[in-house]
C-alpha cells in the first residue's frame, strides 16, 4: 500500500507535457467584448456582412441571457470582459503552403505530434489545426480536393464557399441554443469546415487540432461538417494547452449534419491543461456539441475521451430525425485532484424506428468530481425506438465523487428504453488476482481501469486509441492504494 | 377570474396565524408564510418540479374550513368500510380530526395516538421536542414552496409515540379523507410519528375521497362488490352517479341528518377538487422498526402533495410502500436521512395511473453514515393519456463507507398516448461503496406474450396476467394480510384478472397432468 501511495504522489506530480509556451508574435483585439470587437473580428477575417449581422444578432441575445449555473460543477464566476476574443498568430495575409508558416509554429506541433509535415503522409491523417483563435494549417487539401471533400478552415469556407456555410451555419445550434453557445456565435473567431459529397467515402480521417497558447484568452472555434447523402467520414479533434495559473475559457460549437444513409464518426481526445494538484489553473471547457441525423439511416456516433480542462461541461448529442437513423455515444471521462466533469449526451428520438447506445465511462481520483448527466427522450412519432444506455463510474480514493444524473422521457409504448449504472472502486478480487500473478499494484489498476474503458476505447480509430490509453496512464496510473 | 394564487395563500396564513395557538408555532407560521412568499410556485423550471404541471393546482383557490367536516351515517360507514379491517384508526376530515369515527380505544399500554391541534390547544407548553420538530421542519422547507405552504396552514395532525422497546402488533391507520364540495377545500395536516428505541409499528397512511353523492371512486377501491363500477357495468353512461345506477346510498346531507349546527358540507350544488397536502414526520430511533405504507386513493379530480420523511438511526428498519392510485395530480416525496450504522430501509413504489391524471414520485436517500443498506424498486402502469415521473436521488457522502444501495424504476406503457419521466440519480462522494439504478420503460415482454398466447391464452387475457403479475411482485411484498389482500383484489379488478380464474384453473390443471 505505501509502496503505491509514493507511486501516486509521483504520478500526481508528473508535469503535463503539453504544457509548454509558444513565443510567437500574436494579433490580438483588445480585452473585452462589445458589438465594436465583434465588428472588428469580422473586419479582420474579411467576412461578409450577412456573416457579421448574425454575429451581433447572437451578442444582442447573448446579451440577455444568464450564466447557467446548474451543472455540477463549481468555478468563479468568470469576467467576460476580460477575456481576449480573438488572438491570431502574426503572419503575412495568406498562407500557400507549410514552408511560409512560423517555423516557431510549426517547431510547437512538432513537440506536439502533430502531423503537419509532408513525411507524415503516411500516416494519412488530414489535420486542420487551430492555434489561439485561428485555423494555421490544413494539410492534404489537393488530394481530398479530387474526390469533392472540402476540408478548410471555417475563415475560407465563407470565402469560398459561402452558400454552403449560409446554409447549414447555426442550423443544428442555433445561436439562441445556451450562453455558451450564443457567446461562441457571437466570437467565433475560426473553425474547421469540412463537407463530403454523395456517395463519397472520406479516404482518410480527418483531423483537426486545437491548440491555445496566448494568455487571457478564449478560444471560440466553431467546427461544421455536412455529409450528404451516403457519405462516410471519420473525424478526429485533438486539444492541449500550455500550463498557466489563470483559467483560460473555451467555448466551441460543433455542428453535424446526416443526410440520407450518410455516417459520420466523431472523435475526440481532449486533453487540455487540467490545471495543477492543487486545482491552480487549466480549461474551462464549454462546449455544445450536436449532430442531426437529418436523412433516413443515417448514423452520428460520438466518441469521446476526456482527461483534461479543470472543468469540462459538454453533451454531444444526436438528434436522430431521420427514420432508421441511429445515434451513439461513447465516452470516457477521467477527472483527477480538482477537475470537474458534467457530460453526456442527449438522444432526441423524433423518426420511427430510431436507436441510440449510450456508453459512458467515468473515473474519479484524488478530488476529482465526475458527473454523467444525459437525455434520452423518445418523442411519440418516434415510434420502435431503441435505447440501451450504461453508465459506470469508477471511484479512486475517498474524496472523490461521482455521479449520475439521467433523464429518460418517453412518450409511446412501441419503444423501449434501458438505463442502467453502477459505482463501485476497483474489485479488491481482480486485484488480488492480477497481484498474485506477479503484476505490479500499478500494472494490476492499469490492466483494470483499461479493460473498464475498453468499450470505448475500440470505438476510436486506431492512432487515438493508442493516444488514449497513453493519456489515461498519464492521468491515472498509481492513483490507486 | 384573476387569481393571484401567492396572495391567496397570504391571506389564507394570515387568518391562520392569527388563530389561538403558542406564540412560537405563530412565528415558525409566519416565516413559512414569508417563506413561501418569497419562493413563489415552483415552475417547469424549477429542477425539481420539471415534468409537473404545477398551475391546474395553483389556478384554484382552495379555502380552509373552520369547522370539521360532517358526514351522514351512511357517508360514515362507506368511508369505514374503505378502510384497513382491523387497524387502530385516526380519520381527519378535510384537514381535522373527526373522533368520532376514529377507533382509538383500546391502545397498547404506554401508546400514544393523539391530536397535534388538541396538544397545542390545550397545554401551555408543549414538550420541547414538539417544539423543536417544528423547528427542522421549517428548516428542511429550503425551497419546496409546497412544504412551506404546509406548515404556515396545516390545520391538524396526528401525533404518535411508541415507547421503548413495545411491539404495536395491530396496525395503526390514519386516514385523509378530502371532500368534493361546491368549495373547493384545502386539507393541511403535518403529523409526527416516533418510535423509540426498539420498537416496532405498522403505520398505513390511506388518502381517500368523498365525492358530493358519497360514492367513491371504482378505479382506486378495490372491493369487486362495488355497485357501481364502469367495467362491470359498462351501460351507465354516468356510472359514478348513484341516481343512473340507482343502488348508492343517498347523498349525504346535513340537512338531513340535522347533526352539525352549521357544519362545512355545503354538498348540494358542482363538485370543486379537494387539495390535500400531508407531511408526516417518522423518527425511528436505534433498532426500532417501522413498515410504513401509503395507499393513496383520492379522487380522480383532486390534487395530492404529501411527504414521507424518514429519520433513522443506527440499526432502524424502515419499509415503506406508496401506493398511487388516484388525484388529478400526485405528488408523493419520500426522504430518508439514514443517520446511523447498520440502518436497512426500503422504499418502494406502485404507481398506476390512467385517464389526464399525473403522478409525480420524488424519493430522496441520504447515506450519512457507514455500513447501510437500502433498496428501492418503483413500478409504474401507465394507461390513456396518464403520465408519471419518476425521480430517484441517492446521496452517499464522504466517509459513507460500505454503502449498498440498488434502486430501480420499472415503467410500463400501456398506451400510445401515456408518457413517462424517469430521473434516477446517484450522487456518491465515498470510494468502497456498491451503488446501482436502472430504469426500464417499455411494453409488455412480447417473449412471455407469446409464451401465454401459444398456450390458449386469449391476448386481452394474457396482458392482463403480465401486467397484474408486474405490480403483483410488489403487493407481495405487503406484510399485513388483510392489506395484501386488499391491493390484490384490486389489481386483478383493474386488470380484469376475474374472467381468468377460470383459465387459471385450467393452467394448473394442465401443469398437474
Amino acid at each position: 500500500m505505501t509502496s503505491s501511495t509514493e507511486t501516486i504522489h509521483e504520478l500526481a506530480n508528473q508535469k503535463y507535457k503539453y504544457g509548454f509556451v509558444t513565443d510567437i508574435e500574436t494579433d490580438s483585439v483588445p480585452a473585452g467584448l462589445s458589438e465594436d470587437i465583434i465588428r472588428l473580428i469580422s473586419a479582420k477575417k474579411q467576412e461578409p456582412e450577412w456573416l457579421l449581422e448574425w454575429r451581433l444578432k447572437a451578442y444582442r441575445h447573448w446579451r440577455t441571457m444568464a450564466e447557467p449555473r446548474w451543472p455540477k460543477v463549481d468555478y468563479p464566476t468568470i469576467d467576460f470582459d476580460r477575456i481576449v476574443y480573438y488572438s491570431a498568430p502574426k503572419q503575412r495575409p495568406k498562407l500557400d503552403s507549410l514552408d511560409e508558416v512560423d517555423p516557431e509554429l510549426l517547431k510547437t506541433f512538432e513537440k506536439l505530434g502533430i502531423p503537419l509535415e509532408e513525411q507524415k503522409r503516411l500516416t494519412g491523417v488530414a489535420v486542420d489545426v487551430v492555434f489561439d483563435s485561428v485555423s494555421v494549417a490544413t494539410s492534404f487539401k489537393d488530394k481530398l480536393g479530387e474526390l469533392g471533400v472540402i476540408f478548410c478552415s471555417m475563415s475560407e469556407a465563407v470565402r469560398e464557399h459561402p452558400d454552403l456555410v449560409r446554409k447549414y451555419l447555426g442550423t443544428v445550434v442555433p445561436y439562441t441554443d445556451n450562453f455558451y453557445a450564443a457567446l461562441n456565435s457571437a466570437v467565433f473567431s475560426d473553425g474547421s469546415f469540412c463537407y463530403i459529397p454523395k456517395g463519397v467515402r472520406c479516404p482518410m480521417e480527418l483531423s483537426t487540432y486545437f491548440r491555445i497558447n496566448a494568455a487571457g484568452t478564449g478560444q471560440f472555434e466553431r467546427t461544421l461538417l455536412v455529409a450528404e447523402d451516403s457519405s462516410y467520414v471519420s473525424y478526429l479533434e485533438g486539444c492541449t494547452a500550455p500550463q498557466r495559473d489563470e483559467n483560460q475559457l473555451h467555448a466551441a460549437v460543433v455542428e453535424l449534419i446526416a443526410l440520407d444513409n450518410a455516417q459520420i464518426k466523431y472523435s475526440t481526445v481532449q486533453n487540455w491543461y487540467p490545471g495543477d494538484e492543487q486545482g491552480k489553473g487549466g480549461i474551462y471547457n464549454f462546449v455544445t456539441k450536436r449532430g442531426i441525423c437529418a436523412g433516413v439511416n443515417s448514423k452520428i456516433s460520438w466518441t469521446q475521451v476526456e482527461t483534461g480542462s479543470a472543468i469540462t461541461w459538454k453533451y454531444p448529442s444526436c438528434i436522430l430525425k431521420g427514420d432508421g437513423s441511429v445515434g451513439e455515444f461513447y465516452s470516457v471521462a477521467l477527472t483527477n485532484h480538482f477537475q470537474q466533469a458534467d457530460t453526456g449526451t442527449k438522444m432526441i428520438h423524433l423518426g420511427k424506428n430510431t436507436s441510440s447506445t449510450i456508453v459512458s465511462k467515468g473515473i474519479s481520483a484524488g478530488k476529482g468530481q465526475n458527473t454523467y448527466r444525459g437525455l434520452v427522450r423518445i418523442a411519440k412519432s418516434a415510434t420502435h425506438a431503441r435505447n440501451y444506455t450504461q453508465c459506470d463510474s469508477m471511484l479512486i480514493g475517498d474524496r472523490c465523487g461521482a455521479h449520475t444524473f439521467p433523464y429518460i422521457e418517453v412518450n409511446n409504448n412501441s419503444s423501449q428504453v434501458e438505463h442502467e449504472a453502477t459505482t463501485s472502486k476497483i474489485g479488491e478480487e481482480q486485484l488480488f488476482y492480477c497481484r498474485q500473478r506477479g503484476l505490479s499494484e500499478e500494472d494490476a489498476v492499469s490492466l483494470i481501469v483499461n479493460g473498464f474503458c475498453k468499450e470505448v476505447f475500440r470505438e476510436l480509430p486506431m492512432e487515438f486509441a493508442v493516444e488514449a490509453q497513453k493519456l489515461l496512464g498519464i492521468s491515472l496510473e498509481g492513483t490507486v492504494g | 377570474m384573476s387569481h393571484d394564487p401567492i396572495q391567496h395563500y397570504q391571506d389564507l396564513c394570515q387568518s391562520r396565524s392569527q388563530q389561538k395557538q403558542p406564540a412560537w408555532l405563530r412565528a415558525i407560521r409566519l416565516s413559512a408564510a414569508a417563506r413561501l412568499a418569497e419562493l413563489g410556485f415552483p415552475t417547469r423550471k424549477h429542477e425539481e418540479w420539471k415534468y409537473t404541471p404545477v398551475r391546474p393546482l395553483t389556478a384554484v383557490a382552495f379555502a380552509q374550513s373552520p369547522l370539521p367536516l360532517s358526514l351522514s351515517r351512511v357517508a360514515a360507514e362507506d368511508l369505514l368500510s374503505r378502510t384497513t379491517q382491523g387497524a387502530l384508526r385516526v380519520v381527519i376530515g378535510d384537514g381535522q380530526i373527526l373522533p368520532a369515527i376514529s377507533s382509538l380505544e383500546a391502545l397498547p399500554a404506554g401508546v400514544s395516538i393523539r391530536s397535534l391541534r388538541e396538544i397545542l390547544d390545550t397545554e401551555n407548553e408543549p414538550d420541547d421536542l414538539l417544539r423543536q420538530r417544528f423547528a427542522l421542519a421549517l428548516d428542511r422547507v429550503g425551497d419546496n414552496a409546497f412544504d412551506a405552504l404546509n406548515l404556515a396552514l396545516f390545520s391538524d395532525g396526528v401525533v404518535i409515540d411508541i415507547p421503548k422497546n413495545t411491539s404495536v402488533t395491530q396496525p395503526i391507520e390514519i386516514v385523509y379523507v378530502g371532500s368534493c364540495s361546491s368549495t373547493p377545500q384545502i386539507g393541511a395536516i403535518r403529523s409526527f410519528v416516533s418510535l423509540a428505541r426498539g420498537s416496532q409499528a405498522s403505520i398505513i397512511e390511506r388518502f381517500v375521497g368523498l365525492s358530493p353523492d358519497g360514492a367513491h371512486n371504482p378505479h382506486t377501491t378495490g372491493s369487486a362488490s362495488t355497485p357501481h363500477n364502469p367495467h362491470t357495468t359498462g351501460s351507465a353512461s354516468t356510472p359514478h352517479n348513484p341516481h343512473t345506477t340507482g343502488s348508492a346510498p343517498t347523498p349525504h346531507n346535513p340537512h338531513t341528518t340535522g347533526s352539525a349546527p352549521t357544519p362545512h358540507n355545503p354538498h348540494t350544488t358542482g363538485s370543486a377538487p379537494y387539495f390535500t397536502t400531508a407531511s408526516t414526520a417518522f423518527f425511528v430511533e436505534e433498532n426500532a422498526a417501522l413498515d410504513h405504507y401509503k395507499i393513496q386513493q383520492d379522487d380522480p379530480s383532486a390534487f395530492h402533495i404529501a411527504w414521507t420523511w424518514l429519520h433513522q438511526k443506527s440499526h432502524s428498519r424502515v419499509s415503506t410502500f406508496a401506493v398511487s392510485l388516484g388525484g388529478k395530480i400526485a405528488r408523493n416525496e419520500t426522504e430518508a436521512a439514514l443517520d446511523g450504522q447498520g440502518i436497512e430501509t426500503t422504499l418502494n413504489g406502485l404507481y398506476l395511473v390512467e385517464g389526464d391524471r399525473f403522478v409525480d414520485n420524488r424519493t430522496f436517500l441520504d447515506h450519512a453514515k457507514p455500513h447501510c443498506h437500502s433498496v428501492e424498486v418503483y413500478k409504474g402502469i401507465l394507461s390513456e393519456r396518464g403520465k408519471g415521473t419518476f425521480n430517484g436521488k441517492i446521496l452517499v457522502r464522504q466517509d459513507a463507507q460500505k454503502t449498498d444501495a440498488k434502486q430501480s424504476n420499472q415503467a410500463l406503457l400501456l398506451s400510445d398516448d401515456a408518457t413517462i419521466y424517469s430521473k434516477p440519480q446517484l450522487e456518491i462522494f465515498a470510494d468502497d461503496v456498491k451503488c446501482t439504478h436502472g430504469a426500464t420503460t417499455g411494453y409488455l415482454d412480447e417473449k412471455s406474450m407469446f409464451y401465454a398466447r401459444s398456450r390458449g391464452v386469449p391476448e386481452d387475457a394474457a396482458r392482463g396476467l403480465l401486467t397484474y403479475a408486474f405490480a403483483n411482485a410488489l403487493i407481495e411484498g405487503v406484510r399485513l394480510p388483510a392489506l395484501q389482500q386488499e391491493l390484490s383484489a384490486l389489481l386483478a379488478q383493474r386488470f380484469q384478472l376475474s374472467a381468468m380464474d377460470d383459465l387459471m384453473g385450467l393452467l394448473d390443471e394442465q401443469e398437474l397432468g
